[in-house]
């Protein structure tokens, strides 16, 4: 039983569908309240199982698929508020941007750390409104 | 299908074209004008290339990658301008944490409002004329204009 309701599951597939870049996806996902929702109240094995369920299925609908995405922002959320993202809890290659949107909220955590290493890929400077 | 893209400097730029259009999408697409009254939203849907395809590509392909964006924004020597001075054919780049979420062509930006009206493509969605903050909220609000000086 899906953790999100059916207006908030066809609200991610919205956003799916028009986002072009993973990184606008994820932080839109992670600013969603019903992702904020599940990151408080659910736990993490339940969110897992959930994510499992939905990328090992047969259906590759934009629904399912954004719903996925949807419990990945919240699996990540859910770990930076208990300090440590670490690798995925699962194969993200389901997910065609699933890899790449762990791999930049690992990077956002370790730029805000002590001891930065690796410098990031040329970025842009926007200005607000 | 990979086509050939490269900046005014000769950088290889990513790309791809997609084939299919689910029926969601053309469901979703569908429904914009409701959701995006003051938008114009143009028939025709096309996976074969996105909203930086149409700023950058002429509408060929899809450009994913978002260092892509910046590479071409600075080997084609585009400069940041205020929006008052945003004329037809300067661009719009939207963004999240410095990073190009969606792309669009000024069309039009008539005193005294300056309230830019932008051409741009949504996803895999049609092509929509709108005004430069009336846009769906995964691309964000935070964006600049730019003119090429190539």
């Amino acid at each position: 039983m899906s953790l999100f309701t059916e207006a908030e599951r066809r609200d991610f597939a919205g956003g799916f569908t028009i986002a072009n870049v993973p990184i606008s996806l994820w932080h839109w996902l992670d600013g969603h309240p019903a992702v904020r929702r599940v990151a408080d109240l659910v736990d993490e094995d339940r969110v897992l199982d959930e994510f499992v369920r939905l990328i090992r299925g047969a259906e590759r609908s934009e629904m399912v698929l954004a719903e996925a995405y949807a419990l990945l922002a919240a699996m990540i959320a859910k770990r930076r508020r208990v300090g440590r993202l670490g690798p995925p809890p699962v194969d993200l290659g389901a997910l065609r941007w699933g890899q790449q949107i762990w791999a930049r909220a690992r990077r956002d955590e370790r730029s805000t750390g002590t001891a930065v290493i690796a410098s990031p890929p040329p970025r842009l400077i926007f200005d607000q409104g | 299908m990979i086509i050939r893209l490269q900046t005014a400097a000769g950088r290889d730029i990513p790309n791809g074209q997609d084939t299919e259009i689910s029926a969601f999408e053309r469901n979703w697409s569908a429904e914009l004008p409701q959701t995006h009254p003051d938008a114009d939203v143009f028939p025709g849907l096309s996976p074969t290339y996105n909203c930086h395809g149409l700023t950058f590509a002429s509408r060929r392909t899809n450009i994913g990658e978002p260092d892509a964006i910046a590479h071409i924004l600075a080997d084609d020597r585009y400069e940041v301008i205020d929006r008052r001075e945003a004329r037809a054919g300067d661009i719009i780049v939207y963004s999240k944490d410095g990073e190009p979420t969606h792309s669009g062509i000024v069309v039009e930006n008539e005193s005294p409002l300056f309230v830019p009206w932008i051409w741009s493509k949504w996803g895999s969605g049609p092509e929509v004329r709108h005004t430069y903050l009336d846009v769906h909220p995964v691309y964000g609000k935070d964006h600049r204009f730019f003119r090429c000086r190539v």
